[in-house]
């Protein structure tokens, strides 16, 4: 439930992609559009307006599809520059009335403007104001919402989406909870809605009447988080943390120099290791993976990839990490050290399926089952094949050391 | 442009004897009078008397052609409804405001229902006969508890075309959430005022008895700019009308509005 003295505004910019595209190119308003891009070999749609939308058109559809439901559907490509300046702009005016804010870049910006009533009078008149210096200034109209806690802010914008301002009196969540479809639910995606219809339930009050043994008996482990999540029970702060701050680096110093791919690979996997660890600790995601990497004559090179999916387990970010390296290192001269950034860092949020991800399931799973051994008994008690692998090979590359900028 | 009209709710009160009409006032020059200061209100005895059709043609000649008439409807559709005779009500009612509706001077019919009208499969079956009972007649909803407050209500809204009443009123659990949501070509904005200490409890005089300052009628300039940007007409009724506080209150609001030139604002 809502802190009765915390005032969050959610701020939710539906289809922040197309909104963006519709800012910039006035021909597209009032029209059926998609922007799409490429994953795995097939063109998705990413993002669409609302008057696609109302043709049929959902996000995560092929594009193939989405043509055939409307004919000559422009098709926009991703546009990351144009959302980065939106993103700025947006921020402008959110830092102006919050002092702390929190910023997915994806349309999600938290506003904690607990205690600036006296600034700025009441959290909804605030936000108000907020939404109409966003229309003003930058054409964009998000939905808004004050509430207690992020939660219910966001099941808020949901709910009256895809414009305008609702406020959640304290002590009024449970009211406004719970008659509310499920599928408002942060969290809940396709397979926990198909295993709630199976049982009946249909509304977030009814998730929220279960009792701890019946939502474990109905949802397994994370069943009590996610009954807790329908009471509106939420105490996450609003991450006072901006475009490009985030980032979390991690140093190996080889104990010789290095040429045996083998060696670079076990020493990339224990970055990942020790990064992703961390990372993961604050619930975060990386966006972007760089490296710098030192040659033993002290010639410095770096490379970075960006990604279109965030990056969470160690698995990931190594493959990551080894694809940068293969590119960036075009002498054939041994490595001295290796310096692995984790940037563009973003709230994992909640995705579809939060409590129980259908997507990956076996690899988070085992993650997830690391990190609560690493945690509990040292990061070095735990490590993967490549690691041991490359200690065979020569003498085991030293634990890396860490520094946040 | 939105076009943006304040009034009150209801316009015959013997309390305004002295603080809006000047005292000796006759009841039956009320309206005229009222006329004189605002191009919209909303008729309140709609609600505890079934209108008759020409009554209402004779309202449309006392106010003079350029007053609007929103009507609460009648308490037989709202907070007394008998399951076996509501449609005969509704017909009534609906041909007692065919001459506004000919006019071309019905803003809207307002239900407003109680707090005991909660958010239930039977009530929401209700909600869409009723409503479906009035084709070709704008309609705004007012609910009075928080748990009709859904996605769903809000979907049905647009597709019915019906306003979803945005309130100003205390800031209590249990009341309906601040929320400015438009679902019909038009909003229709209700000032209950913030009294919060005589909400529950006390008479309805009481419940509406309640001033609202400069600063809190500014706040809602952003809110109607944004409500513009959706709606091409916008209908605000103050109901804090305990002493006359409502036409100050809506007459402070339309000169805020007229600083701010903001839209085609009328009164």
């Amino acid at each position: 439930m809502g802190n009765i003295n915390r005032a969050v505004c959610h701020l939710n910019i539906i289809g922040f992609r197309a909104a963006v595209a519709a800012q910039k190119d006035t021909a597209l308003r009032g029209r059926p559009f998609v922007v799409a891009g490429a994953t795995g070999g097939r063109a998705l749609v990413l993002d669409l307006s609302p008057e696609a939308l109302r043709e049929g058109i959902s996000p995560g559809m092929a594009l193939a599809v989405a043509e055939r439901l409307v004919r000559d559907l422009p098709v926009l490509a991703p546009d990351p520059a144009s959302y980065a300046a939106m993103n700025r702009e947006l921020e402008k005016i959110a830092s102006v009335y919050a002092p702390i804010y929190e910023n997915d870049q994806f349309g999600n910006l938290y506003l904690d403007l607990t205690g600036t009533a006296r600034l700025f009078g009441p959290a909804a008149d605030c936000a108000s104001r907020i939404l109409r210096e966003m229309l003003e200034r930058v054409g964009i109209r998000p939905a808004a919402a004050v509430a207690g806690n992020k939660l219910v802010g966001k099941i808020a914008t949901r709910t009256i989406r895809p414009m305008g301002l609702i406020q959640i009196q304290a002590g009024g969540e449970p009211d406004f909870l719970v008659h509310q479809d499920l599928c408002l639910l942060p969290g809940m995606g396709p397979s926990l809605l198909r295993a709630a219809v199976v049982t009946g339930l249909r509304e977030i009050g009814e998730l929220a009447c279960l009792s701890d043994g019946e939502a474990i008996a109905l949802f397994g482990k994370h069943g009590r988080r996610l009954r807790d999540t329908a009471r509106g029970i939420d105490d996450s702060p609003v991450v006072a943390a901006f475009l490009g701050e985030r980032r979390i680096e991690k140093h190996l110093e080889l104990v010789e120099d290095a040429l045996d791919f083998d060696v670079i690979r076990g020493g990339l996997m224990l970055l990942a290791e020790t990064g992703g660890i961390e990372m993961r600790g604050q619930k975060w995601g990386a966006g972007a993976v760089a490296l710098g990497i030192v040659y033993a004559d002290g010639v410095r090179v770096e490379g970075q990839e960006k990604l279109r999916r965030l990056c969470v387990t160690d698995r990931d970010i190594a493959g990551v990490a080894e694809r940068v390296y293969l590119k960036a290192v075009v002498r054939r001269l041994r490595v001295r050290s290796i310096t692995l950034a984790l940037g563009d860092l973003r709230p994992l949020g909640w995705s579809p399926d939060l409590f129980e991800i259908a997507e990956d399931t076996k690899q988070r799973k085992l993650q997830e089952a690391a990190d609560k051994v690493r945690n509990k008994y040292g990061l070095a008690m735990l490590t993967t094949g490549t690691v041991l692998n490359a200690s065979r090979r020569g003498p085991a590359p030293a634990l890396p050391v860490g520094s946040n900028a | 442009m939105a076009k943006i009209v304040v009034g009150t709710c209801g316009f015959y009160y013997t309390d305004w004897l002295g603080p809006v009409y000047p005292l000796g006032t006759k009841k039956e020059d009320y309206l005229s009078l009222y006329s004189e200061r605002f191009n919209t209100v909303e008729l309140d005895y709609t609600y505890y008397s079934m209108p008759k059709a020409a009554n209402l043609a004779k309202m449309l000649v006392d106010g003079g052609p350029g007053l609007g008439f929103s009507a609460k409807a009648h308490q037989s559709l709202t907070h007394k409804i008998d399951p076996n005779n509501w449609k005969a009500e509704a017909e009534t009612y609906r041909e007692a405001i065919e001459p506004v509706l000919q006019a071309g001077r019905l803003e809207a019919v307002l239900f407003q229902f109680p707090y005991s009208f909660h958010y239930t499969t039977e009530n929401r079956r209700y909600l869409r006969d009723v409503l479906s009972c009035f084709q070709g007649v704008p309609l705004a909803v007012e609910f009075r508890v928080a748990d009709w407050y859904t996605a769903k209500m809000i979907e049905g809204m647009r597709k019915q075309g019906a306003a979803l009443v945005a309130l100003d009123m205390p800031d209590l659990a249990k009341l309906p959430p601040a929320m400015d949501v438009v679902t019909a070509p038009f909003a229709y904005i209700r000032l209950h005022g913030r009294n919060a200490g005589a909400w529950w409890g006390s008479d309805e005089v009481a419940r509406y008895d309640y001033l609202y300052n400069e600063r809190e009628l500014e706040a809602w300039l952003d809110r109607i700019r944004r409500i513009e940007v959706q709606a091409d007409r916008i209908l605000v009724y103050f109901n804090n009308h305990a002493r006359g506080q409502a036409v100050q209150n809506a007459q402070t609001l339309l000169e805020i509005l007229k600083r701010a030139g903001l839209g085609e604002t009328s009164g």
